[in-house]
């Protein structure tokens, strides 16, 4: 089973600049719960849905004026989408990785990953296998 | 390996009537990603960070004023402490959640867990399935 079968969506992504109520929608129309982030052409982190909902214990600051650059985990570490997760959950567990970004074949990042992806996607392997 | 050997025994819970800013920052102090959602002593559903995302945020509600009931999804999904995490991680797959409550023989709340949380052991599980298959191929 490699990285591209646990990618819920391709192409679906935030901006620094956006709000946390905007990359919550996008999580939510996509039923996503991570978003790559980018500034301008460079990705440069991860926001999860967790990151939104801890954003909320902050005083007076809805959602739309938090910008997703406050609250984004930063990070350039790159997957290719066709290595297997067995081999990327090692290596995210062995670096205490929780997120990462995927790229397809040209280099171009085409969505994001939690180890939480990963696991569940590893539960679907097993409970097919557990049919057979 | 059962869910008690990895479970967070640090539980945490809000009342219903809790606006969800306080939830938000029980779930930062505890770095956990569920509350069970009380009213009064009863309990009547859980809170994940992913229902705060979705329903709270995305919705441009006040973190204020709506409360953990508007958000929560109102019923209690658990697995038991002696389960298998492959069991657990099954009920969230169907749930479609990636946390759970975790609960003892007499039905008490005594801890949390995360998809996270049973990744490692899904991992070992899985890589004894893939080196079997291949080994009768």
């Amino acid at each position: 089973m490699k990285i591209q079968d646990c990618l819920p969506e391709r192409d679906v992504y935030a901006r620094t600049i956006d709000s946390a109520q905007s990359a919550a929608m996008t999580m939510e129309k996509y039923d996503m719960a991570s978003l790559p982030v980018f500034n301008g052409i460079r990705a440069v982190g991860v926001v999860t849905d967790r990151h939104i909902a801890l954003s909320c214990g902050k005083p007076e600051k809805p959602g739309k004026k938090i910008l997703v650059s406050e609250i984004m985990h930063k990070t350039n570490l790159t997957c290719p989408d066709n290595l297997e997760i067995l081999e990327v959950y090692k290596s995210m567990e062995a670096n205490h990785m929780a997120y990462l970004l995927v790229s397809d074949y040209t280099g171009k990042i085409i969505g994001s990953l939690t180890v939480e992806d990963i696991a569940g996607a590893m539960t679907s392997f097993l409970s097919g296998n557990r049919k057979n | 390996m059962q869910i008690k050997e990895i479970m967070r025994r640090e539980i945490a819970g809000v009342q219903a009537d809790d606006p969800v800013s306080r939830a938000s920052a029980k779930m930062k102090a505890h770095d956990i990603g569920v509350l069970p959602v009380f009213r009064g002593d009863d309990m009547v559903g859980m809170l994940t960070d992913r229902d705060i995302t979705v329903k709270a945020v995305a919705e441009g509600k006040s973190f204020q004023s709506v409360t953990t009931e508007e958000t929560m999804i109102p019923d209690v999904i658990a697995c038991q402490e002696d389960d298998d995490p492959v069991k657990a991680a099954l009920i969230m797959k169907e749930n479609k959640i990636r946390r759970l409550l975790v609960e003892n023989n007499d039905g008490r709340v005594t801890g949390v867990i995360s998809l996270g949380d049973i990744a490692h052991e899904l991992s070992r599980r899985m890589a004894e399935v893939v080196v079997k298959g291949a080994s009768e191929s």
